[in-house]
């Protein structure tokens, strides 16, 4: 079915988006695999591209296009071509909205032009050993001394933690009467460690790690928009970052049935095509329906999101339903391919591990359903 | 010996031995109706002693002729010291399959040479075993197999390629089915040979899985020398061996759990912890588990209803670790999480993804339950020549 959502200048930067993950990113993608890591110099080419931070005004080295089409035309991008690292996700749909929105004049020339130039990764760290679905258990604690904060806590499965130069730390303000405030941490800063990377299941070629604060010294001047309103940011910003999820959700399960289906047309067993059988062929039947059905829900809600009208139960629904479908698919074409489904070296094989952590993160689907259920007034 | 009371001495034999032999921890947990966990929570517990010392005392081949290395039980006797094994929940190690299995090839087909000289030393596991059937070209669509056993003047000579082989990297024997008919031949022109896996011209190379480790293999085989001696079952003739074998596979995999973590375990770990929808998915895995469990210890899924329990079994345990990997929430997305625990889960559930493909695919049983079991239309088939049985 034809896509609506998009005019002919999104389809443009689809266009070099794709030239420019094909040349950049595709040849490194096993490396990256290999090493944990995506290189900082391919995260500098993709902000030189103008593909990081565009968002941000023009004086900070942004194009000043607030239109999350983009963002999702990048995301679907990097699933379409098989590439690896959460990098765009993390910068253009999950720490724009930190970085230009909370941020005061000050803040945005100290940290846009590095982050714009890629020169400064950005992380956000939420979660805690004790406290990931609940918000509300976060420890960290921040108390004042002078113009600093003195930052106490342990953070974990932080995205890019190794690699953040600047992490937005959610914090326990003592001044805010315990309320949550936000505080950017930067590389260097005096007690602030970090942990080993975390091996995963999947998302290899991403850094997770855990990050320690020991009477880390964190200026006051670093503090994102106003003291104890950090968990109203927060809800603010998440719908955003799980429109991302649902978005990289559905795009992974149409390039994982692609590749499914040209191996169902090309091995053959008892003389025909693995596809050809019945029961193949209704399996990728239901997966092609589905996938339709779930792309029309996702456009819609990137629809809704430009037009500024998403709500957080939306963005709920859709990040539930969008990644258990990718699951669900990635399942079936694993199967699909028997034996060669479970080698490591065949790509469905890391599609199915990369899949699985899309229902946990950015808020598993348990709490999704409490979202909506609880807005369901039950 | 056989009837009720000597079924009742044959558990009595085994569970006494498994309770002085286990640590006492491990026996208080299964008297309270609680799962042991692993072997590695046991640290004075000297595994591969103990299980040197079971298969000295071939409980798991019980049923297996005296002569041959068993213990001449019964059928019945036989199951009744699995039960109590499965019921201690003991460390089987999973080259145990690839035993049983080759193990009811030979008994099945074998020559009483043969037998002598092979049995007894599978039976105490001192030889490993691989199963050598799968090809790049040839999985679930096993007749259409290419591997070529040709004669020659001393017997036979192999040379082909075989894929995802368990265990073959340090299995001292293989049984292998190569095709001796016309290439079109498909199940009328296979024969079944155990091959020396140390013989020239044998090259094993390990296969990345999923998992990340390498316990499958590429096999291959360039003019490999196969005595006659060696031949499973006559000319031709390896089908057979083949569908008993299979057969026989999918009554183990029906059996146990291949990878991840038991449901008596899991509900320990969220025992005082789990929430009403987690409760109810505990619940709804325990009384699947238990019915499999049953269902296994009464000794059901055999013949062609092998691949019924085997289909379930597959679809419980992927059900099982999903949930298992669900209930650790974000911990599960790092393997090397704080807690060993935590690690061992997420491997589980990794390994359970080959439960609905290894042996032969949930779509494959569900053909040979559709067709062979229950009679139903066969499906269409396009090309003439492509029919015949499936894995
Ligand atoms: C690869 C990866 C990258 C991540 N990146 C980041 C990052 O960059 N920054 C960051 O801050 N965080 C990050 N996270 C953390 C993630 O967002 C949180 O872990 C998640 O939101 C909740 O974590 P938790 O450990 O508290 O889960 P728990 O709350 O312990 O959840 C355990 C289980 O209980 C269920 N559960 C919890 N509450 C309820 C309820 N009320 N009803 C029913 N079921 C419930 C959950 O669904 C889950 O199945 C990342 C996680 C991973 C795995
Ligand atoms: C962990 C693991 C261990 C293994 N160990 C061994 C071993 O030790 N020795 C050995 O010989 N083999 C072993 N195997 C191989 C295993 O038996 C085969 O992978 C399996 O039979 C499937 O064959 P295939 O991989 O060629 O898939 P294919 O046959 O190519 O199947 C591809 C897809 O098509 C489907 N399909 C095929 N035919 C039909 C049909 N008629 N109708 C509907 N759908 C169909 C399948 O279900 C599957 O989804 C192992 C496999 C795994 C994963």
């Amino acid at each position: 079915m034809r896509r609506t959502i998009f005019t002919e200048e999104h389809e443009l930067f689809r266009e070099s988006v794709r030239t420019f993950i094909e040349r950049e990113a595709v040849p490194h993608t096993d490396r990256w695999e290999r090493d944990g890591l995506v290189d900082r110099s391919f995260w500098e080419k993709a902000a030189a591209a103008g593909f990081v931070g565009f968002e941000a005004p023009t004086a900070y080295g942004g194009l000043g296009v607030r239109d999350f089409r983009f963002n999702a035309v990048i995301d679907e991008e990097m699933m379409y071509a098989s590439a690896v690292g959460d990098g765009f996700g993390m910068a253009n749909d999950i720490m724009v909205p930190y970085l230009l929105d909370l941020t005061d004049d000050d803040q945005k020339s100290r940290w846009l032009p590095g982050f714009t130039s890629g020169s400064l990764i950005a992380a956000v760290a939420m979660s805690e050993p004790q406290a990931g679905s609940d918000l509300r258990a976060i420890a960290a604690t921040a108390s004042r001394d002078g113009d600093c904060y003195i930052v106490n806590g342990t953070k974990t499965f932080i995205t890019s933690g190794l690699q953040a130069d600047l992490v937005v730390t959610v914090v326990r303000d003592t001044e805010a009467g315990g309320q949550l405030s936000l505080l950017a941490v930067e590389r260097g800063t005096p007690g602030f460690e970090r942990g080993r990377k975390l091996d995963k299941v999947g998302h290899r070629a991403q850094d997770t790690s855990e990050l320690f604060y020991s009477d880390a010294r964190v200026p006051c001047a670093n503090r994102l928009g106003e003291a104890g309103k950090g968990l109203g940011y927060l809800k603010q910003n998440l719908p955003q970052e799980r429109l991302s999820m649902a978005v990289t959700a559905v795009a992974a399960a149409e390039k994982a049935l692609q590749i499914t289906m040209e191996y169902c047309r090309q091995r053959k067993v008892f003389g025909q095509p693995v596809g050809s059988h019945q029961a193949n062929r209704f399996t990728i039947a239901e997966m092609l329906a589905e996938i339709a059905r779930e792309r029309c829900h996702v456009d819609r809600c990137i629809q809704a999101h430009v037009d500024s009208e998403l709500t957080a139960v939306e963005a709920a629904a859709v990040k539930l339903t969008a990644s258990e479908l990718q699951f669900q698919v990635v399942d079936r074409c694993l199967q699909l391919h028997g034996g060669y489904g479970y080698m490591d070296e065949y790509l469905i094989s890391r599609l199915w591990r990369d899949a699985r952590v899309q229902r946990i993160y950015g808020g598993t689907s348990e709490i999704m359903k409490e979202i909506i259920g609880r807005d369901a007034g039950f | 010996m056989n009837g009720s009371g000597s079924v009742a001495r044959s558990h009595l034999e085994v569970e006494e031995w498994l309770r002085a032999s286990l640590p006492d921890a491990w026996v208080a947990c299964v008297d309270a109706g609680r799962s042991p966990g692993s072997a590695s929570r046991y640290p004075d517990f000297d595994e591969a002693a103990w299980l040197a010392e079971m298969f000295d005392r071939r409980y798991l081949m019980a049923s297996w002729p005296a002569v041959y290395g068993g213990l001449g039980w019964s059928p019945e006797m036989a199951r009744a010291a699995f039960e109590a094994l499965s019921r201690y929940e003991v460390p089987l190690p999973l080259y145990v399959t690839s035993l049983l299995l080759a193990g009811h090839g030979l008994l099945q087909h074998g020559t009483a040479e043969q037998r002598h000289r092979f049995l007894p030393k599978m039976a105490t596991a001192s030889e490993i075993w691989c199963q050598l059937f799968s090809e790049p070209e040839a999985g679930s669509d096993l007749a259409s197999l290419r591997t070529r056993a040709e004669r020659d003047t001393a017997g036979w000579v192999v040379t082909g390629q075989k894929v995802w082989s368990t265990w073959a990297h340090f299995a001292r024997w293989g049984l292998l089915l190569a095709r001796t008919g016309t290439a079109e031949s498909r199940h009328r022109g296979i024969t079944c040979f155990v091959v020396d896996m140390e013989s020239p011209g044998i090259e094993v190379r390990p296969l990345r899985q999923l998992t990340g480790d390498a316990s499958f293999n590429e096999v291959f085989m360039d003019q490999v020398p196969v005595d006659d001696s060696m031949r499973l079952g006559g000319v031709d003739e390896g089908w057979n061996v083949a569908r008993s074998v299979l057969q026989a596979e999918r009554g183990e995999l029906g059996q146990r759990r291949v990878g991840g973590a038991d449901i008596h375990r899991l509900i320990d770990r969220h025992r005082g912890k789990a929430g009403p929808e987690a409760r109810q998915r505990l619940a709804a895995r325990y009384a699947q588990e238990r019915i499999l469990g049953w269902m296994a210890w009464r000794g059901y899924g055999r013949g062609l209803e092998a691949q019924a329990v085997k289909l379930l079994r597959a679809e419980a345990n992927m059900a099982l670790q999903s949930l298992a990997v669900s209930l650790e929430g974000p911990r599960a997305g790092a393997r090397d999480g704080a807690e060993a625990e935590t690690a061992e889960i997420v491997y589980g559930f990794l390994r359970s993804r080959a439960n609905s493909i290894a042996g032969g695919t949930s779509e494959i049983m569900r053909n040979v339950i559709g067709e062979q079991l229950l009679g139903l239309p066969r499906e269409p088939r396009p090309a003439a020549g492509a029919g015949g049985p499936e894995r």
